[in-house]
């Protein structure tokens, strides 16, 4: 008997892999949400879980993948507990200043994905979330969509898409904290993922590395990087990294 | 020395309150109109000199040349007249064009429209009686109450052959159903279309609606009267008259045409700018809705709740980022080498709102997507702080606070109480709140556009920080 069913968007590597994985490890049935069909670590990921992973075609970038994907689900259960929002895109041509000419159709594509994705998800999913036991949503956001501590000169597209994220989240934290839902958002710290592209080697942890971290925040009531576990305040939104420091918006 | 404001849509109406504060602080402006296309250059020249030659006299100022020479040539040149915004790099100057004892304030100039040196500004003709104060909301119950009663006497005269409506509108006034008019006059003074026809009776609560609105409706209302710069005022009133054709030239103020979400209209204005201005010393950057089309719109407010149900779409969505975060980022994009020049003042200016802030704005009046693209838009002032501030960029981030009844449930005090706010007794209190902003709306605009004058133009004491800031000076957390 399947107990907990949580959703995980990008997770054909990276993060996402960790995360849908950290998830089985603990009994959960996992949808994952999967933008590359080609890609084979899902796919073993599944024969290790037979029946606990499902792999579920998703682009968060479309209203139409994301409804049916939403429909998907729900053909196999009519509750989910937890939604973790995980996919997001990085351009290569971050480091362009102003006095470059910018490409605001990659801006725009870098909006789609990393700002109204996650916004989609949540709404498609808000049924299904409705009826599940925990109402838990996640967010990974990032560091970069801290407005009081940016230091960066470029990275437009990156930094407004998830400053913008983290104004979506507030939003939906405001409408829908009411309800019982509750919301955490979560900077993973810089790790050695594909993003780009190509697996970054020079960042400071592999992705298993924060997605520990990422699911005591995300299941736990509590702060476990604390000296003493405090409970979380859940009706303040806060954006914490992986050592469990709260970022300023 | 000159200098040279740019506004990114002067026919918003922050933007034109805006415009016509920096012109009467001497500075010159240049505008996009996206209004205006393809208008360029074909404006009446006689009109538009008309116009100048008004506003000039007005001022008492006989500097520009009262008829004859076309704005495009002349304005190019911007001809001196009168003392120039290049006194501010001596702040003891007795001109003090853009420096006062506070920010946003500065005695040596009339504050206000700028659009006449008679009626705009505190103790001139065009206030009437001035007290100094603000109506209260009491003493102006008690004189609308004053006046409905002169009213209902005039009405009882005129409906003298009706004797029994007559005697009812002395005895029971709130029954008397010939008096109907007179007793919305009570509740409504701005309106006080019941009593249009008891002449002097009616006058007196429009009196009270212009003395509370004494900044914005009346001067501008003369204004519009007789001057070809009405056009360009009208284009900065809600609920003035409506807007047609292109927007007149004056001396300092010019319009290029600009629908900066056509590609290239902004590189396009970018080379008209370099024609007119060789530099851009203030760049403001008013993209969107400054001011709410319906203020406090309590349709809005429900539609917003809803997100994905409320009229909220994917393509609304990506369609605010455009109006709100990408415009301006092509516009600074595209005018920033005409910033670059050694002498020139060096700021940028983002015009936003508090529904982009993360801690304090996620209200359920703001539509999702906005916000977001609004706090896109903070984050992007914040890069080019860190980035153009080490070539000497000063930036400014401010919330005009119009933006309905948010704007105005958090602003108590910013102006007086809207006529007829308090008159409905206990109930009124609730749906005031609701449905409308304390101040009438163009008072508001031109309050928050005096403020921001002097916040864009005047050194701030600490250039260090970027900070979201309101209209009265205070502070917004991202």
């Amino acid at each position: 008997m399947i107990k907990h069913n949580a959703v995980v968007t990008g997770a054909d590597r990276g993060l996402g892999l960790a995360l849908a994985e950290g998830l089985l490890v603990r009994g959960w049935r996992v949808f994952a949400g999967s933008y590359l069909p080609d890609w084979p670590q899902l796919k073993q990921l599944e024969e290790r879980y037979p029946g606990m992973l499902v792999r579920l075609p998703l682009d968060v970038s479309s209203d139409t993948s994301v409804l049916a994907a939403a429909a998907a689900v729900e053909e196999r259960t009519r509750s989910i507990d937890l939604l973790i929002n995980n996919a997001g895109v990085i351009t290569d041509k971050s480091e362009d200043s102003i006095r470059a000419p910018q490409d605001y159709e990659d801006i725009l594509r870098v909006y789609q994905v990393n700002s109204l994705g996650p916004v989609r998800m949540t709404e498609a999913f808000l049924p299904l979330l409705e009826r599940g036991e925990q109402k838990r949503i996640c967010y990974v956001s990032s560091e970069a969509g801290s407005i009081g501590k940016a230091e960066r000169t470029a990275w437009f597209a990156y930094c407004m898409s998830k400053a913008a994220l983290n104004m979506g989240i507030k939003s939906l934290f405001s409408r829908l904290r009411p309800d019982g839902y509750t919301f955490r958002v979560y900077h993973p710290g810089w790790m050695k993922t594909y993003m780009s592209g190509e697996k970054n080697e020079q960042a400071e942890l592999e992705p298993a590395e924060s997605a520990a971290p990422a699911l005591d925040y995300f299941l736990g009531a509590a702060l476990p990087w604390d000296e003493k576990p405090r409970a979380v305040d859940e009706d303040r939104l806060v954006m914490r990294d992986w050592q469990g420091r709260e970022w300023p918006w | 020395m000159d200098r040279t404001a740019w506004i990114l849509n002067l026919r918003e109406p922050f933007g034109a309150a805006l415009g016509r504060e920096l012109v009467s602080r001497g500075w010159n402006v240049i505008g996009g109109d996206p209004g205006a296309e393809g208008e360029t250059g074909e404006r009446s020249v006689s009109a538009s000199s008309a116009g100048e030659a008004g506003l000039e006299q007005g001022r008492g100022e006989g500097g520009y040349a009262s008829a004859g020479p076309a704005p495009e040539a002349e304005g190019a040149k911007f001809s001196p007249g009168r003392p120039r915004a290049g006194d501010i790099e001596e702040p003891g100057g007795a001109s003090g064009w853009t420096h006062g004892p506070h920010i946003g304030e500065n005695a040596d100039i009339p504050s206000g429209t700028g659009a006449s040196g008679l009626s705009d500004f505190e103790g001139s003709v065009g206030y009437g009686p001035e007290s100094g104060e603000r109506p209260k909301p009491g003493a102006q119950a008690e004189s609308a109450g004053i006046e409905a009663g002169e009213a209902r006497e005039a009405e009882a005269v005129s409906e003298a052959s009706d004797e029994s409506g007559a005697f009812a509108a002395v005895d029971e006034p709130g029954t008397a159903g010939g008096t109907a008019g007179a007793f919305e006059a009570v509740d409504e003074p701005g309106a006080a279309s019941g009593a249009a026809n008891l002449s002097g009776a009616a006058a007196g609560p429009e009196a009270v609606g212009s003395a509370a609105d004494r900044t914005g409706i009346a001067n501008d209302a003369e204004t519009a009267a007789d001057s070809p710069a009405a056009d360009f005022t009208a284009a900065g009133e809600r609920g003035g008259a409506e807007v047609s054709g292109a927007l007149p030239e004056h001396g300092r103020l010019h319009a290029l045409p600009l629908a900066a979400g056509r590609p290239g209209a902004l590189e396009e204005a970018a080379r008209l700018t370099a024609d007119l201005a060789g530099r851009i010393d203030l760049l403001v950057l008013n993209a969107g809705e400054i001011v709410p089309a319906q203020p406090a719109d309590r349709s809005e407010a429900s539609s917003a709740l809803g997100g994905e149900e409320g009229g909220e779409t994917t393509q609304s969505r990506l369609s605010d980022y455009e109006t709100y975060a990408l415009t301006p980022l092509r516009a600074v994009s595209a005018l920033l080498p005409l910033m670059e020049d050694g002498g020139g003042l060096k700021r940028i200016c983002f015009v936003s709102s508090r529904e982009g802030s993360i801690s304090a704005g996620g209200g359920e009046e703001s539509p999702v997507g906005r916000a977001m693209a609004r706090t896109a838009l903070h984050m992007q002032a914040k890069l080019l702080f860190n980035d153009l501030g080490r070539d000497g960029y000063t930036f400014r981030l401010y919330d005009p606070g119009l933006n309905g009844r948010h704007g105005a449930a958090a602003a108590p005090g910013s102006s007086a109480p809207g006529p007829g706010a308090d008159t409905h007794g206990g109930s009124a209190s609730a749906p005031a709140e609701h449905s409308r902003p304390a101040a009438s709306l163009p008072a508001s605009i031109a309050e928050s556009a005096r403020f921001a004058a002097g916040f864009f133009a005047n050194p701030h004491a600490d250039e260090e920080r970027l900070v979201l800031t309101g209209s009265r000076g205070e502070e917004w957390p991202f």
